[in-house]
């Protein structure tokens, strides 16, 4: 049986503008495990986004509970949630949001040495995953304006992997990258979801989508439905047939 | 232009806080800037006004009624072309103290009858006043805040020795005879009992010669004149207008001063950060700029904006300052009262006003429009698109893989090395504002706890001794010397006269000093040079020295009651009298030219830990009969100082407190400014999991070596300037040089304080960064 990782009791996020209030997610409950590649899709406004950072702790709800093994962590002052997520969570962003004062290498290593004092350690497995990434020395030196969108997005993916997250959230990771380097970076993604890390990804994009194995269509604040493919293959044709027939369902 | 307006007004509405704390720098500069011009020009101009309206003399000589010189003194007015009107009055008084808190105060006492003829200066009384009858007397405004008096209070004179109880019917302004600081003191008493004095003292009748010139800018050439002709004997005191006005309004004009030197370096301080704020808002607002120039402003308009801005915000801060000025005046104008000794009420003053505002105006439009010309050369599409690169970072300084440390503060190392230009900023605001506390913590100490230094070099060698005896009769000297010294208690009996002997050097009216031997003194007077050992060696003060034209070793004509010799300059002293125009002579010197010099005073050095009370006690006891007086010279400086000490501790703390101020108001304007400007760095940093506190410290810790250093360099600075800075200061009244301590103690803890408490309100500032939330960031 799987462990439950996170888990919502009728989670609402609600946003106030001038008076006007507007209702983005209402009386969402889901449940996710443990080594799942989660992958929240739907239409523009659909509260993606807000969910993903729902879930990960980086916002709270306006109404309902989000469970992180078993703990509540929707009722957490922001210092406690941030200390969450340095030990639980790992973030990789559309904008990469690298910090550009810093080199590629002390970018990774500021969030690590956030959880650890061992600098030596933290160093050595920076390196391991820059190399395992395909950055080179050369790479990690550079300031984050000095190196292309898909090398400082592959940073972003090894700051988010440095202190071994025991779930990585990504927010459309390839919206701002061209094919080749959108590849590149999913790859990055699922070996981490291989390796036993959960991922919970936002995107727009269809084969970017194919890498979960559990996708959420999410449509006006609500979980209009959910699919299943198992776990990711490469060229695995079946699944792409099963994916685009569940969103012509959802009317995608 | 009212496009300009419109684009001027913007920002100030958007960065209220911001605008605020500009419209503070630009009210205290202002305000500052008041006060010292006001308190520089307007003391000065007041005195001269008072001194009109009580018809005060330029020229008083007091006399033992009965001296032959009073004749030639009144002979050499009437025919001189100068004077426009003599007066003759008469007194009772001499050497004496009175009672003030218990202490007694030694000076000049003189006892007058209110006469109805006097037109010279004659009683003008500070609030109300009962008519003399009986036992009452009117004292000087000095005398009355010094002892903390209220009318009806009992007031005790001592008039060679006799104790004199009067009750305090009223206070005079007394431009000539009004403050301690100056060698006599006048007191009015009623007819019947100045009657009865003046019968009781014949051999302290005195008689008052005043003139008053055609210019008052003739008066030294006068005196000098005067002493050419006159014989000083029977001469007890003389002295001119400018001499008068000099010791009452020299306190206020140095603090005049410090109160200006610190408002100039608040303008420094308001310029840096004005042009930190604009570099920082021509970033924040590329886009905008980039939009306007986009939709066709021209870049004349929008730097037009920018500099109406700031100009606005120095314009109103500016008059707020003015306001401010009125309101604290009249409190700083109250606490020097007892040094002006007068009631002086400033009002709003126009030119003052405009004076400060227009500086401050200008200086800030200026540095607007010359940090804000780079907006020429911004090519709209590169504004557009947030402009260009503010930072190239070149190094990885403190790489965190090498560098040895706890995270926060390698990161704040990190920021710290790029951001120099802010660093060194806030290095230099901190360490102006901290030199200016630290002066005026030694100010403080100097005329407070550590007073002896000061009274050592200010008073010559009153500030060294225990306590000073005068005789009624100089042939009694000798054999009381010898008496004195065998008290076991003595430590040193010195004959020393600096009751106001005066004499002829290279025809300059001087101050004379006259002592047994040199090499006893204890003082610092000396400054350079030697002390006079032979009887045809004379040592000068700084301000007959420059009078003279010469230096030591050169020779100088000394002329007195028509006597002329020459003498040779050893070295040079210091002590506040006369504005320097002062000599010193061994007793063989100074017979030279006054053969009838005979020494009535004498200088008292106790053991340590000896109570000087008790032993004045005895020797009054032993020696009553032909002692003029005695007293404790640490009191008699106390009481001087007590006056001053106050004014210079209200400026102390008010420069502390304008300190304190500074350092807040840079911190809130420049980590406001960082915050909004690593909004998004900060927000990256929450997201991964950085929290508030963590953040905070980060940013309080950049700031902190800028504080540190500053706070260094402005100690060291105020450490070692502190006494040429109050050299320069005081130079005009006497003083050459200055050594007073600076209490490394008190200094340490302040700069202590004011690193702690930068950083604590580093931190507090800081935590508006708890406002900022990582899904904030991701979600603009």
């Amino acid at each position: 049986m799987q462990n439950a990782i996170l888990k919502t009791n009728k989670l609402c996020k609600t946003f106030s503008s001038g008076g006007l209030q507007q209702h983005v997610l209402k009386n969402l409950d889901l449940e996710r495990y443990e080594g799942d590649f989660t992958v929240i899709m739907g239409p523009s406004g659909a509260g993606k986004s807000t969910l993903l950072y729902a879930l990960s702790g980086m916002d709270k709800p306006t109404v309902g509970a989000i469970s992180f093994s078993g703990r509540e962590i929707g009722n957490l002052s922001n210092d406690k949630l941030a200390v969450f997520r340095r030990d639980n969570c790992g973030f990789v962003f559309q904008q990469m949001y690298l910090l550009d004062n810093m080199s590629v290498l002390d970018n990774i290593l500021a969030c690590g040495l956030l959880v650890s004092k061992n600098k030596k350690a933290v160093a050595e497995k920076a390196k391991e995953l820059l190399v395992r990434l395909n950055l080179n020395e050369t790479t990690w030196r550079k300031f984050p304006a000095q190196v292309s969108g898909g090398e400082a997005q592959r940073a972003g993916i090894a700051r988010a992997l440095i202190n071994n997250p025991k779930i990585v959230f990504a927010d459309e990771p390839t919206g701002a990258l061209n094919s080749a380097n959108g590849e590149a970076v999913l790859d990055a993604l699922t070996e981490a979801n291989r390796q036993g890390q959960s991922v919970v990804m936002v995107t727009h994009d269809m084969k970017s989508a194919r890498r979960g194995n559990r996708i959420l269509y999410l449509q006006d604040g609500v979980i209009r439905g959910e699919c299943q493919l198992g776990k990711y293959a490469s060229g695995d044709n079946a699944r792409h047939d099963k994916l685009s027939a569940f969103l012509s369902e959802m009317g995608w | 232009m009212n496009k300009i307006f419109m684009l001027a007004l913007a920002p100030i509405r958007k960065n209220k806080g911001q605008t605020a704390g500009l419209f503070a720098f630009a009210s205290i500069t202002v305000m500052l800037l008041s006060i010292g011009i006001t308190l520089f020009f307007g003391i000065d101009r007041f005195f001269d006004e008072r001194a009109e309206a009580n018809y005060a003399p330029h020229f008083a000589a007091l006399y033992y009624s009965g001296a032959d010189a009073i004749g030639q003194g009144q002979k050499f007015m009437e025919h001189d072309a100068r004077v426009v009107e003599i007066e003759k009055t008469y007194a009772v008084g001499g050497l004496g103290e009175y009672l003030a808190n218990g202490v007694k105060a030694m000076n000049g006492i003189m006892v007058s009858r209110v006469d109805g003829t006097q037109k010279m200066d004659a009683p003008s009384f500070i609030g109300e006043y009962l008519p003399l009858t009986g036992d009452r007397v009117y004292i000087p405004y000095y005398t009355y805040l010094d002892g903390g008096f209220s009318m009806g209070d009992e007031f005790t004179l001592f008039i060679s020795g006799t104790e004199l109880v009067f009750t305090i019917a009223g206070t005079t302004e007394d431009i000539t005879f009004g403050t301690q600081l100056g060698p006599f003191l006048r007191f009015y008493i009623s007819d019947e009992r100045f009657d009865k004095i003046e019968n009781e003292f014949l051999n302290n009748r005195l008689t008052v010669l005043t003139a008053r010139l055609e210019n008052a800018d003739d008066t030294v050439f006068f005196q000098t004149d005067y002493y050419k002709e006159v014989s000083t004997d029977g001469l007890l005191s003389s002295f001119g207008y400018d001499a008068a006005k000099m010791v009452r309004t020299m306190l206020p004009a140095i603090i005049s001063v410090v109160i200006t030197a610190f408002a100039l370096i608040l303008l420094g301080v308001s310029l840096i950060v004005i042009r930190f704020r604009i570099v920082n808002s021509i970033e924040e607002s590329m886009a905008n700029i980039g939009t306007q120039k986009a939709i066709g402003y021209r870049n004349i308009q929008i730097i037009s904006a920018l500099v109406t801005q700031y100009g606005l915000v120095a314009l109103i801060g500016g008059l707020i300052g003015v306001i401010l000025a009125g309101v604290v005046l009249p409190l700083i104008a109250k606490v020097l009262e007892p040094s002006l000794a007068l009631v002086w009420s400033p009002g709003f003053e126009l030119y003052t006003a405009v004076i400060s505002i227009l500086l401050v105006l200008l200086t800030v439009t200026l540095i607007a429009y010359m940090t804000s010309r780079k907006i020429n050369t911004l090519h709209p599409l590169v504004a557009l698109r947030g402009g260009m690169a503010v930072h190239s970072f070149r190094k990885n300084s403190f790489p965190l893989s090498k560098s040895r440390g706890p995270l926060s503060l390698l990161l704040s190392l990190k920021q710290i090395a790029q951001s120099k230009k802010q660093t060194i900023t806030i290095g230099l605001i901190v360490a102006a504002v901290t030199m200016a506390a630290v002066a005026g913590i030694a100010i403080n100490y100097s005329m407070n706890d550590g007073r002896d230094a000061f009274a050592r070099t200010g008073f010559g060698e009153l500030g060294a001794t225990d306590a000073i005896a005068g005789l009624l009769n100089g042939d009694d000297g000798e054999a009381f010397q010898k008496r004195i010294a065998e008290y076991p208690e003595v430590r040193k009996v010195l004959r020393y006269e600096s009751t106001g002997e005066r004499i002829l050097v290279d025809e300059i009216n001087t101050y004379l000093i006259v002592t047994e031997d040199c090499s006893l003194l204890e003082g610092a007077l000396l400054v350079s040079g030697f002390y006079p050992r032979h009887e045809n060696e004379i040592a000068l003060g700084p301000g007959a020295i420059r009078a003279t034209g010469k230096k030591a070793g050169d020779k100088v004509t000394i002329q007195n009651s028509g006597i002329e010799k020459e003498y040779i300059i050893t070295g040079i002293i210091q002590m506040i009298e006369n504005a320097g125009l002062i000599g010193l002579m061994t007793a063989d010197g100074a017979r030279e030219v006054m053969p009838e010099f005979m020494f009535t005073i004498f200088n008292i050095y106790l053991n340590e830990g000896v109570d000087v009370e008790s032993f004045i006690e005895r020797v009054q006891a032993a020696e009553g009969g032909i002692l003029d007086t005695i007293i404790n010279t640490y009191d008699q400086v106390g009481v001087v100082f007590d006056g001053m000490g106050g004014m210079f501790a209200a400026a102390a703390y008010g420069i502390l407190a304008v300190t304190v101020f500074v350092i807040v108001l840079t911190l809130y304007m420049v980590i406001k400014t960082t915050i909004l400007r690593r909004r998004r760095e900060l927000g990256i940093q929450k997201a991964v999991g950085f929290t508030t506190w963590q953040l905070m410290n980060q940013i309080a810790l950049n700031m902190t070596p800028a504080i540190l250093l500053g706070v260094a360099a402005g100690a060291a600075a105020g450490y070692f300037g502190f006494n040429p800075l109050m050299s320069a200061l005081t130079s005009g009244v006497g003083i050459a040089r200055l050594n007073l301590p600076v209490p490394l103690d008190q200094i340490i803890v302040v700069c202590a304080a004011l690193v702690v408490l930068a950083y604590a309100v580093s931190m507090l500032i800081a935590w508006r960064i708890r406002k900022i939330s990582a899904y904030a960031l991701v979600s603009e």
